[in-house]
């Protein structure tokens, strides 16, 4: 299939990259699992021989794998609910906030982006808004945003959900519009030969076109919105979610360093989770577009 | 639409270079398509008569509302703070700048290393792909409480390593692809004069990776120090930015914190400033450096 | 025999005004009457309009003087009453969209009934049924192109318009396409203007050649091909065909010396 494409300078496939991409996928992140797992135990080993090395290995800074996953399954205080169940809880609360933004935001985001391609006007009008929004640091002043939010009664989470979706909006508003404006000329003719409705172009080739641009805005933005949340749960205040984990279990590091670790990586996994469902979503929407050999 | 090619394809969404996607979508949307097209003042132009207006909006409905200083704080109050604590916030910025430079360094270095070695072996490439572009969706910045363990809590090296992590992703997987995504009829000439992989890569590839590596860099340039600041804020010495805009927003002293921002805005315009000038000098035969350049 | 020409223009002309000041005469002094029932072919050089001819028979470029009339209409009117079909260069058809669908496109902008009969009509008509349920990148080029003329039939516009339609294929692709139109052509009996670069695609399809030339764009010769029908592999090897293309050719080349 692809194999005719191939040019001299190109690195040839051999072997187990044969694999179809879904086998190969899944075996390279067990393949990357595996080797950090037995770096991280060989730097734990090789501290032993007394080597200088950059981060301590002992067993608080970095504790063995196994002893890890056994903290996940006990108590995370004393007599209290079991740490894998706490985590969950906080990635949950984490991703409500997050998730209500992403969405605010991406149907926002959409709605500017069909506007300004109906209207010039509009987006005349209203583009230097949208990208001298821009300008702000919206991940550096999250947390005065939240507190902000707090003096004037907002609830918390709400302050979190305005970040998100302030996150999102733009990423989605710039590639829809990317995307509407994609369908090439010719195939606008084709559209006006039909003598169709603006209302027709747009949902009959803009926006399908447009479909992959959107969908790689949200990609970014769903990550982002996770970040955006994290980061505004972290002034005081906030008793649930990742972001106070995060802290407290930062703070407890001397103590019982697995439970960050333990965080960190669920909150990698609620990263993961979130792009991954967006991704699921693109591939029952936009189907049909080819396979990469 | 589709640039399918080794391994990176349209169908693997390739996280990062989404952004440098957006950096380029981001300059289509400016009024005229973008500094290429119409120069400076005409692409950005109406962006910033629009800022200057709402800031003057701003500043109007302050004074005349006499909204209180720990809602919202007049521009020119936040002016008059920037300048009276200038000495402080810029030290604190400098601290700042440290290690997102740092951190900007360390994760070019690497970022460009692996994609180097994504090119030449077909094996870390098909390994380390999948793994990075998931990596991708991971919010980098919770590492930042284990840094601060592994690294000590007062060392700019934990800042600087989350920094270096967030910087390496994007620039390893634009790099990389630029390195890759080679027009086979440019390698089919080299190797029609029998040049070696090495000539190959110098000649063909490296040239063609400069502008995908500097949209990377330039991302990474705004990213490592919002890194940094975001990674101050999980912890770390006092005379840094980022503990000294959450330190001010805790106390309701809105306008230090605005113009602590404001510190960084002006360090984050520096930085892109100093990478677009570093791209100017490294590819002058760019077409987007032509004077005149029409799309 | 007394129904009006299914294209009429008298002094036709189009002038692109150009964006640093130097206006484009691309038409000059059309005057043309396609019959119904026709299959006509516009060919010259590049830059002698016969592009922009086609595009104001579609009212996708308005004209600058003269007169034109599709159908007995006005061309704005034809656009809106679709009374044409379009094929373009390339294929154009719509990724995310099956075959079928995408026959069915200007259906469902009519809002026509039973679109997926007719889609499936058409498709059996160009050849294709088979394919219905599957994805344009699946197609080859030839295979696209035919969807494409099956998409523009779809409506059975009286006119079919098509802007070098074969111009990205091979040269077998090619002959075969050409020998598929003429049988589409006889059993839809709709006309057909044919724009080309290419004088045996030119004189092997058409009933009447228009030969036009450059700098400014005009008519400078109608040939009719006088060819027998149905038109084959012995058409090729015939003299008359020879002789016609050597007329075409010669039409082109002393009108095109004349011009520099």
């Amino acid at each position: 299939m692809t194999d005719a494409r191939r040019a001299p300078g190109a690195v040839p496939r051999s072997g187990m990259l044969r694999l179809p991409a879904r086998t190969r996928r899944v075996l390279s992140f067990v393949g990357v699992l595996v080797t950090l797992v037995t770096a991280w135990e060989a730097y734990k080993l090789a501290g032993r021989t007394g080597v200088a090395l950059p981060v301590s290995p002992d067993n608080v800074t970095m504790p063995h794998v196994w002893d890890m996953a056994g903290e996940l399954f006990s108590p995370a205080r004393r007599g209290g609910e079991v740490l894998v169940v706490l985590l969950a809880k906080a990635a949950l609360f984490t991703l409500r906030e997050a998730l209500v933004g992403f969405l605010i935001g991406a149907v926002v985001g959409f709605g500017l982006g069909v506007l300004f391609v109906r209207s010039t006007l509009a987006e005349r009008a209203f583009m230097p808004y949208v990208v001298a929004s821009q300008t702000v640091p919206i991940l550096a002043i999250a947390p005065m945003v939240v507190i902000w939010g707090g003096r004037i009664d907002i609830p918390q989470w709400l302050s979190v959900s305005i970040i998100s979706a302030y996150l999102t909006f733009f990423p989605v508003t710039i590639n829809t519009l990317r995307g509407l404006r994609s369908p090439d000329p010719t195939a606008m003719e084709l559209m006006r030969s039909y003598a169709a409705s603006p209302g027709e172009v747009l949902w009959k080739l803009q926006v399908p076109a447009a479909l992959p641009y959107l969908f790689t805005a949200l990609k970014v933005s769903a990550s982002a919105s996770i970040i955006g949340a994290i980061i505004g749960e972290l002034p005081a205040g906030f008793r649930d979610g990742l972001g106070r984990a995060l802290l407290s279990f930062s703070s407890a590091f001397a103590v019982q360093s697995a439970k960050l670790y333990a965080t960190v990586i669920f909150t990698a996994l609620v990263g993961i989770l979130l792009v991954g469902t967006v991704t699921l979503v693109e591939r029952l929407l936009a189907p049909a577009h080819r396979e990469a050999a | 639409m589709n640039r399918a090619s080794d391994g990176i394809g349209r169908d693997e969404d390739i996280g990062e270079t989404h952004a440098t996607d957006a950096l380029t979508a981001f300059e289509e949307a400016l009024p005229g398509g973008g500094p290429r097209r119409v120069g400076w003042l005409r692409a950005y132009g109406p962006a910033v008569v629009a800022f200057a207006l709402v800031i003057a909006l701003w500043e109007a409905v302050t004074v005349v509302f006499n909204v209180q200083s720990f809602l919202l704080p007049r521009p020119s109050l936040i002016v008059e703070r920037f300048v009276a604590t200038s000495g402080v916030i810029w030290l604190y910025g400098w601290h700042t700048l440290i290690e997102a430079l740092g951190g900007l360094v360390a994760g070019t270095t690497l970022g460009v290393l692996a994609a180097l070695a994504t090119t030449r072996w077909a094996a870390v490439r098909e390994g380390l792909m999948p793994f990075a572009i998931a990596a991708n969706s991971v919010p980098i910045i919770a590492l930042a409480p284990i840094t601060n363990a592994w690294f000590s809590l007062s060392s700019p090296v934990s800042k600087m390593a989350v920094a270096a992590v967030v910087v390496f992703f994007p620039v390893m997987i634009n790099t990389a692809r630029g390195l890759i995504e080679v027009d086979p009829q440019e390698v089919e000439l080299l190797a029609s004069y029998a040049a070696s992989p090495r000539q190959i890569m110098r000649r063909v590839r490296v040239p063609h990776a400069l502008p995908y590596f500097f949209s990377a860099v330039k991302v990474a340039s705004a990213l490592c120090l919002i890194a940094a600041i975001v990674a101050e804020y999980f912890g770390g010495p006092d005379d840094v930015l980022g503990r000294y805009i959450l330190r001010q927003a805790s106390l309701l002293v809105l306008p230090d914190a605005w113009a602590a921002i404001l510190v960084a805005s002006i360090m984050g315009i520096g930085l892109y400033g100093a990478v677009l000038l570093v791209e100017r000098l490294a590819m002058p035969w760019h077409p987007s450096h032509r004077a005149g350049d029409v799309g | 025999m007394s129904a009006p020409p299914v294209v009429a223009a008298r002094s036709l002309g189009k002038i692109f005004a150009g964006g640093a000041g130097d206006a484009v005469e691309a038409l000059r002094e059309i005057d043309l009457e396609i019959d119904a029932g026709e299959f006509v072919s516009l060919i010259g050089p590049s830059g002698c309009g016969k592009s922009t001819l086609l595009r104001l028979i579609a009212d996708l470029v308005a004209p600058t003087s003269g007169r034109l009339e599709v159908n007995g209409k006005d061309p704005h009117r034809a656009r809106l009453d679709r009374d044409y079909g379009m094929v373009f260069q390339r294929a154009t058809l719509l990724d995310w969209r099956t075959v079928a669908r995408n026959v069915e496109l200007p259906l469902e902008i009519m809002d026509a009934a039973g679109r997926q009969d007719r889609a499936r009509h058409m498709l059996d008509l160009v050849q294709l049924g088979e394919f219905a349920g599957h994805y344009p990148w699946q197609l080859s080029g030839g295979m696209q192109q035919r969807v494409a003329i099956a998409r523009a039939l779809a409506f059975r516009p009286a006119l079919l318009l098509m802007d070098e339609p074969f111009g990205a294929l091979d040269e077998m692709t090619r002959e075969l396409m050409q020998q598929e139109l003429l049988r589409i052509w006889h059993e839809t009996g709709t006309t057909v203007v044919f724009v080309t670069h290419s004088i045996p695609e030119a004189v092997f399809l058409s009933t009447t050649v228009v030969v036009m030339s450059s700098r400014p764009g005009r008519i400078s010769d109608v040939i009719a091909t006088g060819l027998s029908h149905p038109r084959n592999e012995d058409t090729r090897a015939s003299q008359a065909y020879y002789d016609t293309i050597t007329e075409v050719r010669t039409a082109l080349r002393r009108h095109d010396g004349a011009a520099t």
